[in-house]
């Protein structure tokens, strides 16, 4: 269970929420789609949201031979 | 010099980035796709610029 | 948190208690300007928003002012020249070789920051004529008060004596070490200063030879368009300058925290001296939009400007090559596997891959700006700013501060604080930037302005392609607070770091590279060779452009008036027309105020 780390799930999160976030833009720049941004704001805390708890509860999540992130520094 | 966390030791030889290359391979081609595109948003969707 | 094992090894404040202690001057230094910085910032943010009005829209100016400077001379270059030192004593294994001289230089860059900050927050207050509304592009017609350019001079003069500090080191420690290849970080060091010095030399020629005596009344008028083209030699190898510290720890320390070793010693090497040699030849190309300037001359800049693409991309190469060195060290394994086997939870290393990250993000912008036309869709709106919180606001501030994170304990002997609210603080920057750079690149594709406190039009309305512009305001705002809560974390991080305990053996020993400086050729070494070259190479790129400038010009002519007036040129008599011309002298403040790139 709960292989994925505090941090790796903190990191991880901010960067698909940045992410996600941003293909919004990329949509209506390039493809000329028009989202609803409240609706697309709630989408994409929606993802992150599940997907850090997802991964919080070890639903998904990948086990590398080593935990990925017990730390050096 | 190895780290605690250091599984193996890898030397000079035995390592090839390809993991590396493969990503900026990847932002290599977006980059340029992004540049084809911009060249179109500036050339075709508008006017020429005019020059000097 | 944080069981982590410590080397055991002695720390620099334990080697060199003395460099460090400059080293910590230098470093808060820069932390007090960036946390300045960062309230001008965020006031700005919520200004031109429309969210929160702070300030009159008329001080909007010096606020600018405030937040350009502090952060991009104040907060980066002291960072550095405390980085540099630093890696100059740590990589040379030397004492400076004279303390008192680093601590000279240290405080006359202090003395000048003073001024020059003196005569930027006189602007708030109207009962003194003393102001500094020039933005960080300082040149003609803006006028300061020269108290703004004589901080400038000893600002700029304390990191000539900075750099000959660290060559007086490599001469003493070559005398002992004939036979050696110069170590890498001490390489870096000292490539960037050679450039820094021809680069510089713009800079000074503007200042003092025409800014200074033009602000003190010895000259009336002063050529723009040649101060503006003296600015812009500068001011491009100046964003290298903040550059090339971030890269020094991309090179030198992230290979280390990420578990491997430096790809390539000689590809390093190969990197630093081809930014010397290209880093100044480009500056026209900030100046593709100015009248006065052949285009011929602006094509040549852009064709160099891209060459300068080869080394940004060699070293995300070599820097990535690195980590998936580590990677694999550490484990990880399979084409994309290996990046979940790095080491997210230290603050230190997830920074410094956000802040690339980011870094490789602004590439694609960077790209938009250098190509002549396509710069046309975005010049002076405020793509631009969103371009460069991408590079030097986070590729260079991110990794400093992510960097900070790792040197700090070295310096102190004590660790951080908190090293969880230290990667909170790097990912919240991270989120904070997605969102007001993006917003910041949108709303400049649809044309607002950037410099402008109200970029709100009676009559006009700005056309969006999709969502609206007080979506992408708000974005920004949002944006904006983030990166000042992050930036109060760092700074409150490393404050509260003074309580916690002494101790011993937090020191960090670097890596080898995998392929050392012995494989690389010995020419590389040769800092005479490529110091002449980039100055041949200058000389090549700027002196037809500035003999037709000071040709068609004169070199004080063929001038305007200063913006904003401080010694009043006309006598009594001539007041009543003076204040006729007043709105439109105004009128051309906030256009000229607008210029720049
Ligand atoms: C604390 C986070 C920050 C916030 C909220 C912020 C916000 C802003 C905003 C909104 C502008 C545009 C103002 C305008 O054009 O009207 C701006 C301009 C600018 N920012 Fe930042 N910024 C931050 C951090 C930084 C950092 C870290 C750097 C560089 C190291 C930086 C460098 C600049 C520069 C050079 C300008 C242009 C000033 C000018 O146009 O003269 N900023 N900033
Ligand atoms: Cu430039």
């Amino acid at each position: 269970m709960n292989r994925t780390s505090k941090a790796g799930i903190l990191v991880g999160s901010g960067m698909l929420f940045v992410i996600v976030w941003e293909i919004r833009s990329a949509l209506g720049l390039l493809v000329g789609i028009d989202t609803n941004p409240q609706l697309y704001m709630l989408l994409t805390l929606a993802i992150v949201g599940l997907t850090a708890f997802a991964l919080a509860i070890g639903l998904i999540g990948v086990t590398p031979e080593t935990p990925a992130d017990e730390d050096t520094s | 010099m190895s780290g605690e966390n250091t599984v193996r030791e890898i030397g000079h030889d035995e390592f090839d980035p390809y993991g590396t290359l493969a990503l900026i391979l990847i932002y290599f081609a977006i980059l340029s796709v992004m540049w084809v595109f911009m060249y179109f948003v500036e050339f075709l969707g508008n006017d020429l610029t005019v020059l000097a | 948190m944080s069981e982590q094992l410590e080397s055991g090894a002695p720390t620099f404040l334990d080697d060199y208690p003395k460099e460090a202690a400059v080293v910590k001057a230098a470093l808060w230094s820069s932390f007090i300007a960036l946390a300045l910085g960062a309230v001008f910032g965020v006031i700005q943010a919520l200004h031109r928003t429309n969210i929160l009005r702070l300030i009159d829209s008329t001080d909007y100016y010096t606020v600018l002012t405030a937040h350009g400077v502090l952060m991009v001379v104040s907060f980066t270059i002291f960072f550095l020249v405390g980085l540099f030192t630093w890696a100059t004593v740590r990589s040379f294994d030397r004492g400076v070789e004279s303390i008192r001289y680093t601590w000279t230089w240290y405080g006359l860059m202090v003395a000048g920051t003073l001024m020059a900050v003196v005569a930027i927050l006189g602007g708030f207050v109207p009962q003194t004529d003393i102001s500094a509304d020039v933005l960080f592009t300082f040149y003609a017609p803006m006028q300061a008060h020269p108290l703004f350019y004589g901080g400038l001079t000893i600002f700029v003069i304390g990191t000539w004596l900075a750099g000959a500090d660290w060559f007086w080191s490599w001469r003493a420690w070559k005398a002992e070490n004939p036979d050696e290849r110069i170590p890498l970080q001490a390489f870096m060091v000292l490539t960037t200063m050679l450039m820094w010095y021809i680069a510089t030399i713009g800079i000074a020629i503007a200042v003092v030879v025409f800014l200074l005596p033009w602000s003190l009344g010895i000259f009336d008028q002063i050529n723009p368009l040649l101060t503006r083209t003296l600015f812009w030699f500068w001011g491009h190898p100046v964003v290298y300058f903040w550059l090339m510290p971030a890269y020094l720890l991309w090179y030198t320390v992230l290979p280390t925290i990420s578990g491997g070793r430096l790809f390539s010693d000689p590809l390093a090497r190969g990197v630093f001296v081809l930014f010397l040699l290209l880093s100044t030849p480009v500056g026209i190309h900030h100046q593709y939009v100015d009248p006065g300037i052949a285009e011929g001359f602006k094509v040549i800049a852009m064709t160099n400007t891209m060459f300068l693409l080869l080394p940004s991309l060699l070293t995300a190469f070599t820097v990535v090559a690195s980590v998936e060195h580590g990677a694999r060290q550490r484990g990880g394994t399979g084409l994309f596997g290996w990046l979940r086997a790095l080491p997210w939870r230290d603050p230190a290393f997830t920074g410094m891959m956000l802040a690339g990250l980011m870094f490789a993000a602004g590439g694609f912008s960077g790209m938009i700006n250098a190509g002549m036309n396509i710069n046309y869709l975005i010049h002076n709106t405020i793509w631009v700013p969103g371009h460069f919180h991408l590079t030097v606001g986070t590729a260079v501030a991110l990794t400093f501060m992510a960097a900070t994170y790792w040197l700090w304990p070295q310096l102190t002997n004590r660790r951080l604080f908190s090293r969880p609210i230290a990667l909170a603080q790097v990912v919240i920057w991270f989120v904070g930037m997605g969102l007001m750079s993006n917003a910041m690149h949108v709303m400049g594709l649809f044309g607002v302005p950037r410099r402008t406190a109200e970029p709100q039009y009676e009559g006009f309305e700005f056309v969006t392609s999709f969502g609206s512009i007080t979506e992408l305001r708000l974005q920004l705002a949002i944006g904006g607070t983030l990166l000042f809560i992050s930036t109060v974390l760092f700074v409150s991080n490393i404050a509260l770091s003074a309580g916690a305990p002494k101790l011993s053996g937090l020191g960090k020993p670097l890596s080898e590279p995998l392929s050392g400086a012995h494989d690389s050729p010995e020419i590389l070494d040769n800092l005479k060779l490529w110091f002449g070259i980039a100055f041949v190479l200058v000389v090549l790129a700027y002196s037809l452009p500035l003999a037709s400038i000071i040709s068609r010009g004169g070199v004080l002519g063929p001038g305007v008036d200063p913006v904003p007036m401080i010694i009043e040129p006309l006598g009594a008599t001539l007041e009543p027309l003076v204040a006729s011309l007043q709105p439109l002298l105004g009128r051309l403040a906030a256009v000229v105020g607008g210029v720049g790139a």
